[in-house]
């Protein structure tokens, strides 16, 4: 049998312990056998920050140690894309995988398809494969820097009009403490974070006083000594003509 | 048979025992119990667990009424902090696990049978099981052979395998061959499988893992003069079955010393 190495990996790995068909498979991939193989975790679901990776099928991540110098190597199962961690231990080799992918998957994420080079949008069709990337969106919240001005005070800071003209009403626990010093009609920046879908506040981070809007005389000055048209020459519209 | 460069990643030995009816309950303070006698040697510690959950049935429109939820201990490990050796403990199985480390290399098997057997004796003695159901050795290697112009010809390198004609098939891009025998004149399982792992970038070169595993059922013994050697024929089966399953070509790359 040749085997053939291919520049991008097959979509279809033949160990899937899932699948694994037969009485003897099934003993070995998922009993006792593996579940005593200290260099094999599966993974169903990982996080990096605040990124949670929701897998449509588990990932069975190997650790082979000190194959390549002192370093040892994890590769996953089924194999969707061409990434292999290296670290010492398993926990080290996943962390550098799992880096590598986020890494990945957020920049393809960033880009729209028609952005996408040729390889780029093959893989992301393996991430889509691998990942819940609906759920991803669905369940990562984003966060925006906002500026607003509190707008009731009394009997407790809950009202806000943002910068756009929306109007929200807050909860003080979705708030940091700095919030509740707040006067009415004071101005401030806060990053906020909200969900991906609604927009809905989930919680304010920080939030940060700003200094009024009002006119100074420095202004004043600028506004009066503008041109206007009453210093404009007289003309005649014929001299156009 | 010694071998400059061994393919070995790991190695363990499970033991599956019977327990009388008056078992102590399985458990997170009686495993803790057993591992707290070799905290010197195997000071850092994991567990699974399984989450169960109690699904209820509800109607249409019903709210879910209050779930339940049980989490169960289904084992525990205690290991080395170089990670290369691990003891194991399940319900009804001890197992102890060397692995390939930097500094030590793979300790081989003659430490990792004392090692098993001295485990076996503190595992009787504490849990009073009331017999050996189950024996089994296994063996993990991974063998790196470079690609010749993008591709290997396996039967080049291995004598397992089974083959698909090209000009039907196509190319071979993974494979999986995985077989169960019984060793003759014995009465014992030998499973042996044979799969290509994720290639090296930086080769580009191919990685195959072989899993080997032994596993006895019959003729078993807490008695260490009738396991002992028990062990010993199971790691000769595994051996002489691990060296006839390459042809010389590959076999001279783990540079055999005589």
């Amino acid at each position: 049998m040749l085997l053939q190495a291919v520049g991008t990996p097959a979509f279809i790995r033949p160990l899937d312990p899932l699948f694994a068909g037969s009485s003897n498979t099934a003993s070995w991939s998922g009993g006792p056998g593996d579940l005593f193989d200290v260099l094999r975790r599966v993974i169903t679901a990982f996080h990096i920050g605040r990124a949670k990776y929701q897998l449509r099928t588990p990932l069975l991540a190997t650790f082979y140690p000190r194959i390549d110098g002192e370093t040892g190597r994890l590769s996953v199962t089924p194999l969707w894309l061409s990434i292999i961690g290296s670290g010492g231990t398993w926990d080290e080799a996943w962390q550098h995988w799992a880096g590598q992918f986020h890494v990945l998957f957020q920049t393809l994420l960033a880009k729209r398809p028609w952005e996408m080079e040729t390889d780029e949008k093959g893989m992301w069709e393996r991430i889509e494969q691998l990942v819940d990337v609906p759920a991803y969106r669905r369940e990562t919240p984003y966060i925006v820097r906002q500026i607003g001005w509190l707008t009731r005070r009394r009997p407790i800071p809950d009202r806000i009009r943002w910068e756009d003209g929306r109007r929200e009403r807050v909860d003080l626990m979705q708030m940091p403490p700095e919030f509740a010093a707040l006067h009415e009609g004071d101005r401030f920046e806060a990053e906020v974070e909200r969900h991906a879908v609604t927009g809905r506040l989930i919680r304010t981070i920080v939030v940060r006083r700003l200094p009024p809007l009002r006119p100074t005389n420095a202004d004043e000055k600028v506004w009066s000594s503008a041109a206007t048209t009453t210093q404009a020459p007289a003309v005649e519209w014929d001299e156009f003509e | 048979m010694k071998l400059g460069k061994p393919p070995i990643i790991q190695a363990w030995i499970e033991f599956r025992f019977d327990h009388a009816t008056d078992r102590p309950e399985w458990g997170w303070p009686l495993a803790s119990a057993f591992f707290d006698q070799f905290q010197n040697d195997y000071p850092e510690r994991e567990v699974m667990v399984h989450h169960q959950f109690q699904i209820a049935k509800v109607e249409s429109k019903q709210k879910p009424r209050v779930v339940d939820e049980r989490v169960d201990l289904a084992g525990m490990r205690a290991f080395q902090a170089d990670r290369g050796r691990y003891l194991q403990l399940s319900q009804d199985s001890l197992v102890c696990n060397f692995v390939r480390t930097d500094a030590k290399g793979y300790e081989g098997f003659d430490a990792l049978k004392r090692e098993a057997l001295s485990k076996l004796r503190a595992y009787v003695n504490f849990f009073r099981p009331t017999r050996l159901l189950q024996l089994a050795m296994q063996y993990v290697d991974l063998v790196r052979i470079p690609f010749q112009q993008s591709r290997i010809e396996l039967k080049d390198y291995f004598t397992l395998g089974y083959d698909l004609p090209e000009e039907v098939f196509g190319p071979t891009l993974n494979f999986l061959v995985q077989y169960a025998t019984r060793p003759p004149g014995s009465r014992d399982i030998l499973e042996v499988r044979l799969w290509n792992e994720q290639l090296d970038p930086e080769g580009p070169t191919g990685q195959f893992r072989m899993d080997w595993r032994l596993v006895a059922f019959e003729e078993l013994s807490f008695a260490q003069d009738v396991l002992g050697p028990r062990l010993d024929q199971a790691h000769e089966r595994l051996l002489d079955c691990f060296k006839k399953s390459f042809t010389p070509q590959a076999w001279a790359m783990f540079e055999p010393v005589s």
